[in-house]
């Protein structure tokens, strides 16, 4: 089991009002999934990323990932937990402006401790991957968004992690794009990375191999594709 | 993360920001720059008055003055003007009394015109000059011989010549024992001095002196004041014959022991001691001076890096995203503040350095950059980049990793 998370609740505190964002969500992802988490805006689904990706921690509920008691763990076991067992996609890219592409997939590698030369040889061979090895020493500004994109997800995949999160891959996309963005998402899933995707597009969630709808923080659909 | 990866970052974040890096290290380099050159400054001038001084006095003697070797104390310098004069009289009774420990000399300065054959030379200092000046002030004479005690007693009108007033007007070896005219009176040429230098760019050599008695009956009054100088004889410590001169002065005073003395007794050491107060006041000042620009600059630090903090928080968001820990963004942005804070040091050395250099090429100061200042400079910038690095800093660790990411 990837992810394994049962009664997840989630409540932020907003000034005086206190905001439920999940309401006991139970979800389980196994090896290989591609998994689709959808939802009008508020539903929750950031949420559901956030705690999955160890950048938040859940208010009451219990989750491990693979295998690992999360809740327990100090801030820099999760800061390692975040390096070598998931890789983040975001909607904005989330590039560091001033690197180039190898370098920006060069960072999580940084993190783990890596030497210069490995660091290199795995960034360099990633960016082949996604098909940007020519653009290795271009720095975003000189690269359209997908191809901006494409850097982003061979910086979460240099890892080798076991989860890929993305976060609305394709919201800052025009559609052609997207779709070559979610061919690349299947081409890594068809050689069997687990994924974990959040958007609001319908079109995009069909593409999963699951989709999970979520409605006010609790989950209203889980349907295999 | 390891140490050089830190490293790495910080160098490409301030590569990536020249202008901003430069204007922010650059209230460090002010104070850098001050501490450096003025250091380097004070010492120089220090050492060069002492330089100067012991090219002036004899360090195995004292004087005694109503002159307050204190710079600092203008009260006690009031007080001295009430003083009775220091005077030949007062010498020749220290001379008998003490003969068998020390050498008195004393001299009284006048000022007039040397006229040798058709040059003259305006304003000459003239040295009444004691018999024992010349062994006291170690006077050594190039051409002809110092008067001696028959001629002073006489009050003859002989003279020695200093080197420089010789040249100036034209007088040479063959010219001992002819006639000038000092201040209109005729005297003859018994010596001339050898060359012994200058102080503070002012000719030691341009000076002549004559038997004091002769001055006191040409150029002033009974009573007037004079320079007594005191040197023990060998075998007698300095301090030995200071304290025996100042008792007998007390007692030529009448002063009774409940009585201030009413004159100073000064060593050398006395009147460098009280130099090096001087400027280790004016140290003191420089080094507040320097304080004052490295909290501004620190503060200017401070400041680029929490508007680094903000202007990234999203970088920091995805930094802790992609697996850095609170601690590698700690040392992120506080290696940058330290890395733009040495920036700023390093320049201000530079830059002092560069003063240091310049003013010893054009001046006779011998200043020189002191290698603990450059140490001291060094360090402090580093500090400050530390010190003013670190609240950012932790600002920017703080962040939570959603909260980061969330940030617009």
């Amino acid at each position: 089991m990837v992810v394994n998370g049962t009664g997840l609740r989630k409540v932020y505190r907003m000034g005086e009002v206190e905001v439920e964002a999940l309401a006991g969500v139970d979800i389980k992802i196994k090896r290989g999934e591609f998994v689709t988490v959808t939802g009008a805006s508020g539903s929750g689904k950031s949420t559901v990323l956030s705690i999955i990706g160890c950048l938040d921690r859940v208010t009451s509920g219990s989750y491990s990932l693979m295998d690992r008691d999360v809740e327990i763990m100090s801030d820099s076991e999760l800061a390692s937990v975040r390096n070598q067992f998931i890789g983040f996609v975001f909607q904005t890219f989330n590039l560091l402006p001033r690197a180039t592409s190898v370098q920006n997939v060069e960072l999580p590698l940084i993190y783990a401790g890596e030497g210069r030369r490995e660091r290199r040889e795995k960034a360099m061979a990633m960016l082949e991957k996604v098909g940007l090895g020519s653009r290795a020493f271009h720095r975003p500004s000189q690269l359209s968004g997908g191809e901006r994109q494409r850097v982003a997800i061979a910086r979460a995949l240099v890892t080798e992690p076991a989860l890929l999160l993305a976060d609305e891959p394709t919201g800052n996309l025009d559609s052609t794009t997207g779709n070559s963005i979610m061919e690349l998402f299947q081409s890594v899933h068809n050689e069997g990375k687990t994924i974990l995707l959040v958007t609001h597009d319908p079109e995009v969630a069909v593409k999963g191999t699951r989709t999970i709808q979520l409605k006010d923080g609790l989950i209203e659909r889980d349907v295999s594709n | 993360m390891k140490s050089l990866d830190v490293l790495a970052t910080a160098y490409n974040s301030i590569r990536s920001n020249p202008v901003r890096s430069f204007l922010t290290s650059f209230g460090v380099t002010a104070g850098v720059t001050a501490v450096v050159a003025l250091v380097g400054l004070v010492s120089g001038i220090g050492g060069f008055v002492q330089n100067e001084f012991e090219g002036m006095l004899n360090s195995n003697a004292f004087e005694i003055t109503r002159r307050n070797p204190d710079f600092g104390d203008s009260e006690g310098r009031n007080a001295s003007r009430s003083w009775p004069s220091i005077t030949a009289e007062n010498g020749e009774d220290l001379a008998v009394y003490t003969d068998s420990i020390c050498t008195v000399a004393w001299e009284g300065t006048s000022s007039g015109a040397v006229v040798f054959q058709s040059s003259t030379a305006l304003d000459v200092s003239i040295q009444g000059c004691s018999p024992q000046s010349e062994i006291v002030h170690g006077i050594v004479v190039e051409y002809g011989r110092f008067f001696t005690e028959t001629e002073s007693d006489a009050r003859s009108r002989v003279c020695i010549l200093g080197a420089d007033l010789a040249e100036t007007l034209g007088i040479t070896e063959a010219d001992v024992g002819s006639a000038v005219k000092i201040a209109g009176h005729r005297f003859t040429i018994s010596g001339i001095e050898e060359a012994s230098g200058s102080a503070f760019g002012v000719s030691m050599d341009s000076n002549v002196r004559i038997p004091y008695s002769t001055y006191q009956n040409l150029f002033s009054r009974p009573g007037s004041e004079v320079v007594i100088t005191v040197m023990p004889l060998d075998g007698v410590t300095l301090e030995e014959a200071l304290e025996e001169c100042v008792s007998i002065m007390r007692n030529l005073r009448g002063l009774t022991s409940d009585d201030e003395n009413t004159f100073y007794a000064v060593t050398q050491e006395g009147s460098l001691s009280s130099i090096n107060e001087l400027l280790s006041a004016v140290g003191a000042i420089t080094i507040g001076i320097a304080a004052v620009s490295l909290l501004v600059g620190g503060i200017g630090i401070m400041n680029i890096t929490l508007v680094s903090v903000a202007e990234r928080t999203r970088e920091v968001g995805t930094r802790r995203a992609l697996g850095a820990t609170r601690l590698d963004v700690v040392r992120q942005f506080l290696s940058e503040a330290v890395a733009v804070s040495l920036l700023g040091g390093i320049t201000g050395l530079a830059l002092g350095t560069g003063i240091i250099s310049l003013v010893s090429a054009l001046t006779p100061v011998p200043a020189v950059v002191s290698p603990w200042s450059a140490v001291a400079a060094l360090g402090f910038s580093w500090a400050v980049g530390l010190v003013f690095g670190v609240y950012p800093a932790w600002k920017a660790a703080g962040l939570s990793p959603v909260e980061a990411l969330r940030y617009e």
